[in-house]
């Protein structure tokens, strides 16, 4: 069993009710699927757009590293990664 | 989330604006605070709009201005959001305000921060040029150091202000901030006489301001102090790091992140550019474009724009120099056309790169002989 830790920020931890939380997933897609089913539909809103992508301010991390830049969508996870969504920022 | 105006309900008209302090407030019916004892002003805004004659005469243009936020209280155009973001921060009530940065907002932040009185949190990547850290560590600020990029510093940024509650101007304020940049637009406008330019080439990192001049044109076109007439919007990035001109180019609807951005103009070091799509979005609607220049180019256009009209910009600001002229070349430029260049930040922002381009300092002796040995063949 795969369990990885979640944390959330900004207006998606509100909703979700709580910051930080345990998943079973073995990959993002899994986990970000995972998390909608637990947190019900206005949270699975606010985290996909209606084609079911993960919304343009949102930004993903697995261990502190884009989720982009390693293998998107399929970015495998191993026992204990941290999870972070957060919302994008601008520039500065 | 984002703000927005009953522009039915505001009644604004040239007389009443023209007769206001020369700051960015006198546009404060379009700018988000309620209580005006909230205001945070340094005396931003209504900065100089050139025209550049020498080097209009150079590319072959008529019509070349350029919007100098080089001479904003902290030197760059964040003190227009800044103004905005703090004003709100205080209206709120906030115990401490912050940003992540890539220099130029945080002095911007910390400056205004220290006038109202709160304190401030910055994080910035620990290669951010060294007089931007020296100029917000004056100001009073905390400054955090982060041994990553500006993404990383944003994302460590994110969790601290939620991890506090403290009101970061571009993270959880952020609605409000952008508000402050539209500003750049409206004096634009102003100063060309109420009229609207043609082109307005404008720097891109996290496409921030783009999206705010874009929508300041269309707030004074649906009051009716401009004619409502098409306006260009081109945007301006380093080649090291120009993820919104590459999906540009290659006709993407989205913008593909840039992990290592590497390029000396460092406030456009954004390899996540947020508002990326929606910038793509409005070059497409406006007919406009997006360009990069090498380094190289970066580098020489702050000697080629200080040398004939006396502005010193910071790489991030000189971008939009070398962009004009490549676009010029390609013939993407009417001769006829207004032109406006954004040149955001000043030299003095990044005086350890520029300096790496001089020569060292000719020492002579106190004697007229001495000198005409040094002076060369020029007047």
């Amino acid at each position: 069993m795969v369990l990885v830790n979640v944390e959330l920020s900004g207006a998606l931890a509100t909703v979700a009710g709580e910051k930080r939380l345990t998943l079973e997933a073995t990959n993002i897609r899994l986990a970000l699927d995972a998390l909608a089913a637990k947190k019900g539909e206005d949270f699975r809103g606010r985290l996909f757009d209606p084609q079911g992508r993960p919304r343009r301010f949102i930004n993903i991390y697995v261990n502190g590293r884009d989720y982009r830049f390693i293998d998107r969508l399929d970015t495998k996870l191993q026992d204990g990664d941290v999870v972070s969504i957060i919302p994008a920022v601008s520039g500065g | 989330m984002e703000v927005v105006y009953n522009l039915d309900d505001i009644r604004l008209d040239k007389e009443t604006i023209s007769k206001r302090e020369k700051n960015l407030w006198r546009y404060r019916e379009l700018l988000p605070i309620k209580d005006e004892d909230s205001i945070v002003d340094l005396g931003t805004g209504f900065t100089p709009l050139h025209r550049c004659r020498r080097l209009a005469d150079e590319l072959g243009l008529k019509n070349l201005y350029i919007k100098d936020d080089t001479v904003n209280p902290t030197n760059s155009f964040k003190d227009r959001p800044s103004s905005v973001a703090v004003s709100k921060a205080k209206e709120f009530g906030a115990e401490a305000v912050g940003c992540p940065s890539t220099g130029n907002l945080a002095a911007a932040v910390a400056a205004h921060a220290a006038k109202a009185g709160l304190p401030c949190y910055i994080f910035v990547p620990a290669n951010t040029e060294a007089n931007k850290v020296l100029q917000a560590s004056t100001y009073g600020a905390h400054l955090v150091a982060v041994d990553g990029t500006y993404d990383q510093a944003n994302r460590l940024a994110a969790q601290v202000a939620e991890e506090y509650g403290w009101a970061f101007v571009n993270i959880n304020l952020r609605p409000f901030y952008v508000e402050g940049s539209k500003t750049l637009a409206f004096e634009i406008c102003e100063q060309l006489g109420w009229e609207a330019p043609d082109s307005v080439i404008i720097p891109l990192g996290s496409g921030a301001l783009f999206l705010a001049i874009k929508r300041g044109f269309e707030q004074f076109k649906e009051l009716g102090l401009i004619e409502d007439k098409p306006i260009r919007l081109i945007g301006a990035q380093a080649s090291g790091c120009a993820p919104i001109v590459e999906a540009f180019k290659a006709g993407l609807d989205d913008v593909i992140p840039i992990e290592h951005p590497d390029t000396v103009a460092k406030s456009l070091a954004i390899g996540d550019p947020g508002d990326g799509y929606y910038v793509l979005e409005a070059i497409q609607e406006t007919g406009g474009l997006a360009e990069s220049a090498s380094d190289e180019e970066i580098l020489e256009a702050i000697n080629f724009l200080a040398e004939r009209e006396g502005i010193f910009s910071e790489p991030a600001g000189s971008v939009t120099i070398s962009v004009l002229r490549k676009l010029v070349e390609a013939g993407e430029i009417h001769p006829d056309e207004t032109v406006v260049c954004c040149v955001t930040g000043s030299g003095f922002k990044a005086a350890d790169t520029i300096q790496e381009r001089l020569g060292a300092l000719r020492v002579i002796e106190p004697s007229l002989e001495a000198f005409k040995a040094v002076k060369g063949g020029s007047a």
